[in-house]
């Protein structure tokens, strides 16, 4: 130590030292033999001749003959140490020096106490300490005898310490021989071992603690007991057994900040993210999407005007996730303050979503064989439509009401006329109420030496639709590999990872929902005797039956993604202390879109003058990332630093295709484009590249696990603004206090076993708008025949050569905490980001020429939350374990400042004070009793025709409560674990605001045919002076329906508790195993949205739309086998 | 020890070099490409090719369009709007019902009426950064930098001549600056006239005077009538000038202008009129569409199974309104059927009769072009403008004018004589010559001071009401909620 001391601080290693240390030592052997001298005798003698004795026995013995009695602290000093007693006549200092000789306790005597305790090492001792000292060597090693380089060995009670070399051996200098050594590593279980000149291999063992849990961050790993900035990380353990094709579904509600909503339950459909709300008004609020290491987009944009499955049951984009296999998936870690953030720059503005893969183990080949089978519905939580009789019954009245007589020739009313009055058919049943079929099956083998290790694995899965048999369903295939290698002196490292996936979707090109639901209840048979579409047409052989669902069978509409993902990180460890490494990263997200139109699927009269024809779009996504960084570690005495510089190459190009074919001679043919008469270029999506350059460091000062600060600084530049206003500069600095380490707190509160407090303040920015908005560009203005034979040109939008980065400062305070051995912790965090400069396509007056323009707006957006998580370990014994996880937000977005909003086009859009997706609403007025019509009320709260709009209705679909709650029980072999989504919102009334899906009550329809209602609609209005919620039926389209949903009363509570998942697991016991010769099996039954809690009465409080197929309700089976 | 440390500091040292170094070398990294698909907006009126391409996109946005095009919407709304066209009665878009029963609104709901407002504005956005574009340039040739120029001033024309008979004050957008345009009031009847009147005339000098190729030079042979020519900007010139009222003189010479270049125009047989590159043809659009001729024909000719309520380009949601059927006077060719109406008859015996001036509505093949400007108007403006001038009788009168219409749909000379009365014939032909074509009785009603007396009548007959402010269509509720300087029409 003394050693270390001098060269720290560069005293020169020379004789001028060495002399003080002889001048030192003199001094110390003179107060020596000034100090021995001591106390006189007492002249009691003992006689005690007992043999071998416990000192217990001789303390007993000494208050019998003299009235001595000895006090001691029972907890340090063991009395049941056999000593052999031969006193005879012995003075009880004798005795008393025997007794202790050797154990390192002294005693005094006061009156007529002994009083033993530990004893002051004399400086004697400490001396003689120094000389015996010795230099400890060992190893530090993992339960696997995988090395462990970088975990500290540290001198108990002292402040030696030094850390492990790469292949995890150590050498401590000048230790006294009874030292006790104290050997820790992130993630592993702290071990204390007595101090030998040789001790060997010291074995950690990985940590159960979950504040030692290793947490993914931005370019490099901490735990929960040491981070300063917020991150959740779900483990593989609560993705895998969730029957889910996107990862983010089985992390849906787990995680406090973190809303997920699932935008339909058809198969590949979009998935919306935010974290922490949603701090852009406009441009762009999802998180970045990194896996392992390799940034992906953040959303699917497809083809077809912009969505991928516009063509499909449900307009939506779709998402890049869903081209990962879950069960591929180590880790998700989600970063969320701007301390975990910040040093992704602009690009993590909405915080970030880190997905780690599962890597290679070393071990002898293990084989894993995962099968699932499984089922889904659309449940349908008692929203019921009308039957045929009431059907009909609201349509004569609705002609009744109108004073119209629906014998009339002049009426066209087929419902009533031409159609079977007698039918009825629960289209819903027929339409969506199928049987949704998956299999999975997975195959991983993994194993590897000390040096290399690897991970396949390949997996295959399919699952069909509830819709009628349409296709092939969803057949998706993956395959992902993993290698690391290190050079035996561990300082050269690779590490390959790859991800491929094949995704094949075929779903009917239009909407079955709409049919569904709306379809009148006794519309025909779909299909004529002969097996053609039936159009039911009338006299005049006009079609009549034209939402026919199964027309929509003839046009399949088909998707084929594959996605690629691989990156390769090598690092060279060029001195101990510093390390080069570089991230390679490659992505290429390929779709193929083919979009029929037959003829067939046109309406008989219509087919001479329509020509069939099909869109085929392919979208390539490509895009590449180079990341070279320098890290540098040391750890000292006074603390431990690591800094980090690096920087970031990132290019990503999409091309897209938009091909349509017009004219063939068969529907058959539609396929192959060319069979088409003719073909043109849709060209409705403009190819982007955006390049990305950052340059970034971080500095991380560890004091004793005690002082955590960190501070990280990126600059980043973008393309997306002009020639001046590209380069930005984003920072955080975060500090992260661990009390618990104080040890005077502990003694006052025991039951404390952590507690850190964390803050962090920071700036991220958006750049989220899109390419070359600053610049006036043309793009080719596409015709299917060119005007004149000239390929003309458009401009793309309205330039602004002003644009800057929007900007987003996060405040975040925490408080995390570990009560009784970290049986239960608690964390609860704040968190505050305002937004500013906010980036907006600002709509703008049709007078000039387009109706918005991208801008740099002068308000700002704040996002306040608290977030709570709770875990706790209920019970645990060897042989049942029940833990719960709690974890709730409580969130509000509000526009704080918004200076002349009322001058602004926002002015009847935003308030401030208010959060940015609210709805200005009327207030609903009720029906009028003589009129049988909607009303709202005017400022006055009078009711009128025509209300006013007031500012003090708003609704917005944020969610301000939300949460999950979790609770696994595990009982010897078998494991339950079940987890409910819980959420507070507002929601739309499917009783008034049904989202033009259909028309309002009494109406036919003609074009889409939707004319059922929900039941909701019996309580109408009939005659006057009838106070009813819903006006009178009508045939007159929008009669005033459309007002309603103008008012308060369109929106609903649709707060929700959702049981999301259900899993029961059987883990078949050893002596089983050895027969059929595996080393483990696994039975699972699983369920996914078993049960819905609502006050909603649409058909799902989560997707809210009549449109969108609900979360299917899901079972599956399936046994996971390791070979 | 110490040269240990020496050297690891060299190290870092050098590491620390060599990254700033590579750093620095990539800032133009972030350099992109310009686009694939786009062209830098500087470059584009460098060269002729591209300046052109930029400039035809007008024309195919003037027939393209997602729910028809501008002929279409004008031709289908204000004519649903006036007495000529009934709308089928299971109809129920909004946009079509509000025409047809004089009950447009404009409210957060949606603004029904607003379409032609904003499709009109996208095309004179571009026709402003086109003539911002050709302007700052150096490069072109004259000859096409001058029709392109001249093509521009005639287009925003006869943008801002629909906008002003259908919405009334407009606001005069001249650049493609937000900044200005944003913050624009709407300009006085007078002042949009003026506007008009002074783009036609720098648009005349400009364009060449016969009609001109994908090169802009003139056609050797086979001339395509779809690019305006100065005979284009006269007869656009006449009818604006007859439309702003008190320039009789300048509308009669504008319209003799053309009248007189006969061997360019020319009168054709009823049936021949609307064929594509007809001698009548002052100007016409080249359709865009395949397995079509005009969206106009496709529109307007019915199927077997009658009107139909489907929604788009591809819908045939009206028929010819009684109220005009009965316009026509004995005897008048264009209402024979065959001829400019044709009929489609039901089983259960319901007939619809239609506007058969197109008469292909799904071939491939294309004969037809729709028809922008045509010579049969420029013998009616001339004759109104020599009717208000006192020129009523005789030869080179506004009878005699009148006469050459006539005489081609075989009715015989007009027993007018009177100003008033002459002036009552015109209009009446008017009617019956423009029907069904770019909403033209919709504008005669309304410059003609009748138009109460007329849609009080015509306004029964559709089962609504008519209020005068509906005269002039809503400007859309959203240009009024984002400008800080419009107003709505007053009424809405």
């Amino acid at each position: 130590m003394y050693r270390n001391y001098t060269r720290f601080f560069r005293t020169p290693n020379g004789y001028v030292s060495k002399l003080i240390l002889v001048m030192k030592l003199t001094t110390f052997l003179l107060l020596i033999s000034l100090i021995q001298v001591n106390a006189a005798s007492f002249g009691q003698k003992v006689t005690l001749k007992a043999g071998e004795t416990t000192v217990n026995n001789i303390f007993k013995e000494i208050r019998k003959q003299t009235g001595y009695s000895v006090m001691l602290d029972k907890a340090n000093f063991k009395t049941d140490r056999k000593v052999t007693a031969n006193f005879n006549n012995a003075s009880i200092q004798m005795v008393m020096d025997q007794v202790l000789e050797g154990t390192g306790f002294t005693y005094v005597i006061e009156d007529k106490n002994i009083i033993v305790e530990q004893k002051e090492k004399s400086l004697i001792d400490r001396i003689v300490d120094r000389f015996a000292a010795i230099d400890v060597t060992g190893k530090v090693l993992d339960s696997d005898g995988k090395p462990l380089p970088g975990a500290t060995v540290a001198v108990k009670g002292t402040k030696i310490s030094t850390t492990t070399q790469n292949d995890g051996s150590f050498t401590l200098k000048a230790v006294s021989d009874d030292a006790v050594l104290v050997i820790s590593y992130m993630g592993f279980e702290a071990k204390e071992i007595k101090a030998e000149q040789n001790i060997g291999s010291i074995r950690l063992v990985a940590s159960t603690n979950p504040l030692d849990e290793v947490q993914v961050i931005a370019y490099g790993t901490t735990t929960r007991r040491l981070s300063t900035g917020n991150t959740t990380t779900i483990k593989s353990k609560d993705i895998e057994n969730q029957p889910v094709a996107n990862p983010l579904l089985a992390i849906q509600g787990r995680v406090p900040g973190l809303v997920i909503i699932q935008q339909t339950g058809v198969s590949g459909g979009g998935v919306t993210v935010r974290i922490q709300g949603q701090n852009s008004m406009q441009s762009g609020n999802d998180p970045f999407f990194v896996i392992d290491g390799m940034p992906i987009d953040s959303k699917l944009s497809g083809l077809n005007g912009g969505m991928i499955f516009s063509n499909s049951s449900q307009t939506t984009e779709g998402h890049p996730l869903n081209y990962l296999n879950p069960t591929d998936i180590e880790s998700i870690d989600i970063l969320k303050d701007a301390d975990a953030t910040a040093i992704y720059g602009s690009r993590a503005a909405n915080g970030a979503i880190l997905i780690t893969t599962k890597k290679g183990k070393e071990g002898k080949l293990s084989l894993t064989a995962n099968l699932h089978y499984g089922f889904g519905q659309a449940p349908y939580n008692g929203f019921e439509m009308l039957n045929t009789r009431d059907y009909l019954d609201m349509r004569y009245e609705a002609y009744r009401n109108d004073g119209l007589d629906w014998r009339n020739t002049n009426v066209d009313a087929p419902d009533l006329k031409l159609w079977d009055t007698t039918r009825y058919t629960n289209w819903r049943k027929e339409l969506i109420g199928g049987t949704a079929l998956s299999q999975r099956a997975q195959l991983s083998l993994s194993g590897g030496s000390k040096n290399t290790q690897y991970r396949i694995s390949g997996n295959y899965n399919k699952s069909t639709t509830v819709f009628p048999d349409s296709g092939n369903g969803n057949p998706a295939a993956s395959f992902s590999a993993n290698l690391n290698s290190n050079s035996p002196n561990n300082r050269f490292k690779f590490q390959w990872n790859t991800n491929y996936q094949y995704n094949k979707n075929e779903l009917p090109k239009g909407n079955f929902l709409q049919a569904a639901l709306f379809l009148a209840p006794n519309a025909p048979e779909p299909y004529n005797l002969d097996g053609t579409i039936n159009w039911a047409p009338d006299m005049n052989g006009k079609s009549t039956y034209l939402l026919n669902p199964f027309v929509q069978l003839s046009d399949i509409y088909r998707n084929i993604t594959t996605n690629l993902v691989s990156n390769m990180i090598v690092s060279y460890k060029i001195l101990e202390e510093l390390n080069l490494q570089t991230n390679f990263g490659f992505s290429n997200l390929q779709t193929e879109d083919f979009v029929p139109t037959s003829k067939s699927s046109v309406r008989p009269e219509d087919r001479s003058s329509t020509q069939n024809q099909a869109i085929y779009g392919s979208r390539n996504s490509l895009s590449w990332i180079v990341e070279p960084q320098i890290n540098y570690k040391r750890t000292t005495s006074i603390g431990k630093v690591d800094f980090l510089i690096g920087t970031t190459l990132n290019s990503s190009v999409i091309n897209s295709k938009n091909i349509t074919g017009v004219n063939y001679p068969s529907d058959e043919l539609l396929k192959n484009i060319f069979s088409a008469a003719s073909i043109f270029s849709l060209g409705s999506i403009p190819d982007q590249q955006n390049k990305y350059l950052a340059y970034f460091s971080r500095l991380t000062y560890n004091l004793k696990d005690k002082y955590v600060l960190n501070l990280t600084a990126r600059r980043d530049g973008s393309p997306r603004f002009g020639e001046n206003k590209r380069f930005s500069n984003f920072y955080s600095i975060g500090g992260a206090w661990v009390f618990s380490q104080e040890k005077e707190l502990l003694r006052v509160i025991p039951w404390l076993s952590f507690g850190k407090l964390r803050a962090s303040y920071g700036v991220t920015g958006n750049d989220q708008i899109g390419e070359y908005q600053y610049i006036r560009t043309y793009r080719s203005y596409s015709l299917p025949v060119p005007y004149q034979g000239i390929s003309s040109l458009q401009a793309s939008g309205l330039p602004n050569p002003d644009l800057v980065w929007e900007r987003v400062r996060k405040i975040s305070l925490a408080l995390d905490l570990g009560f009784l051995n970290d049986r239960i912790s608690l964390s609860v965090n704040y968190s505050r980001n305002s937004s500013d400069n906010q980036l907006l396509s600002v709509p703008l007056a049709s007078i000039n020429g387009f109706t918005s323009m991208v801008r740099n707006l002068d308000a700002t957006v704040e996002n306040k939350s608290f977030e709570y998580q709770l875990n706790s370990v209920n019970i645990k014994n060897s042989r049942l374990e029940w833990t719960t996880n709690l974890n709730v937000t409580v969130a509000r977005n509000k526009l704080v400042r918004y200076p002349n909003l009322e001058k602004s086009p926002y002015a009847g859009i935003y308030v401030v004070g208010q959060p940015i997706d609210i709805q200005r609403l009327y207030r609903f007025g009720g029906v009028n009793s003589s009129t049988g019509m909607y009303q709202q009320l005017d400022k006055n709260g009078n009711p009128t025709d025509y209300g006013q709009m007031e500012d003090q209705i708003f609704r917005s679909l944020a969610t301000p409560f939300y949460g999950g709650l979790q609770n696994t029980i595990k009982f010897d072999n078998f494991s339950f674990d079940f987890f409910i989504q819980f959420t507070k919102q507002w929601g739309l009334n499917t009783k008034y605001n049904n989202g033009y899906v259909a028309t309002s009550p009494g109406v036919f329809d003609s074009f889409t045919g939707a004319s059922n209602q929900p039941i909701t609609v019996l309580k109408r209005w009939q005659k006057p002076g009838d106070n009813t919620e819903i006006a009178k039926f009508s045939t007159m389209p929008y009669n005033g329906s459309e007002q309603v949903s103008y008012t308060d009363a369109a929106w609903k509570d649709a707060s929700f508790a959702r049981l999301k998942n259900l899993s029961i697991s059987w883990k078949l016991p050893s002596s089983i195993n050895q027969k059929v010769g595996v080393q483990s099996a696994t039975l699972i039954a699983s369920g996914q949205n078993l049960l819905t809690f609502t006050n909603y009465d649409g058909p799902d409080p989560e997707t809210q739309s009549l449109l969108a197929l609900p979360p299917l309700r899901v079972f599956t089976l399936g046994i996971n086998i390791v070979l | 020890m110490k040269n240990k440390f020496k050297k690891t500091l060299n190290y870092k040292f050098l590491l620390f070099l060599g990254l700033i170094t590579l750093a620095s070398g990539c800032e133009s990294f972030i350099e992109t490409d310009p686009p694939s698909n786009r062209l830098n907006g500087l470059n584009v009126f460098k060269r002729n090719e591209t300046a052109i391409a930029a400039v035809t996109e007008l024309y195919g946005k003037l027939v393209s369009g997602a729910t028809g095009n501008i002929v279409n919407n004008v031709s289908l709304q204000a004519g649903l709007s006036a007495d000529e066209l009934t709308l089928f009665n299971s109809v129920n878009d909004l946009t079509h019902l509000s025409a047809y029963k004089n009950n447009f609104r404009a409210s957060q709901a949606g603004t029904y009426g607003g379409a032609i407002w904003t499709t009109l504005y996208q095309y004179i956005l571009s026709a402003n950064s086109s003539i911002e574009g050709l302007e700052s340039s150096d490069s072109l040739y004259p000859i096409v930098k001058n029709q392109l120029l001249g093509e521009c001033y005639f287009v925003r024309s006869f943008c801002f001549f629909y906008l002003t008979t259908l919405y009334g004050d407009v606001p005069l957008a001249l650049t493609s600056d937000p900044n200005i345009n944003n913050n624009l009031k709407r300009s006085s009847k007078d002042d949009v006239y003026s506007q008009m009147i002074s783009d036609l005339k720098l648009a005349k000098q400009l364009l060449s005077s016969s009609y001109v190729n994908r090169d802009m030079l003139p056609y050797s042979s086979n001339a395509e009538r779809i690019r305006p020519n100065r005979g284009a900007a006269n007869a656009l010139l006449a009818r604006v000038y007859l439309f702003w009222g008190g320039h009789d003189i300048e509308a009669e010479a504008a319209a003799t202008e053309v009248i007189n270049q006969t061997e360019l125009y020319e009168l054709q047989p009823l049936n021949n009129v609307f064929l594509k590159n007809s001698k009548e043809a002052i100007w016409q659009l080249q359709p865009i569409r395949t397995g079509r001729n005009t969206d106009n024909g496709f529109m307007f000719i019915l199927p077997s199974t009658g009107p139909n309520a489907t929604a788009g380009i591809n819908g045939n949601p009206v028929y010819l309104s009684n109220s005009l059927l009965n316009s026509f006077e004995p005897g008048d060719a264009r209402s024979s059927i065959g001829m400019w109406v044709n009929r489609t008859i039901l089983p259960n015996g319901t007939v619809y009769n239609y506007p058969y001036k197109y008469k292909v509505k799904a071939v491939s093949a294309v004969t037809e072009y729709e028809m922008v400007l045509r010579l049969g108007e420029q013998y009616l403006i001339r004759a109104e403008a020599r009717a208000k001038q006192g020129n009523l009788t005789g030869a080179n009168s506004a009878a005699s004018d009148l006469n050459i219409i006539r005489a081609r749909a075989g009715l015989p000379a007009t027993t007018a004589t009177s100003q008033l009365s002459l002036y009552e014939a015109i209009l009446n032909e008017r009617r019956t010559e423009l029907f069904a074509e770019w909403g033209h009785r919709w504008l005669d009603i309304k410059r003609s001071g009748k138009i109460d007396q007329i849609m009080n009548i015509a306004t029964t007959e559709k089962l609504s009401t008519w209020r005068n402010f509906q005269k002039y269509y809503p400007i859309p509720f959203a240009d009024i909620q984002y400008s800080r300087a419009l107003v709505q029409n007053e009424g809405y």
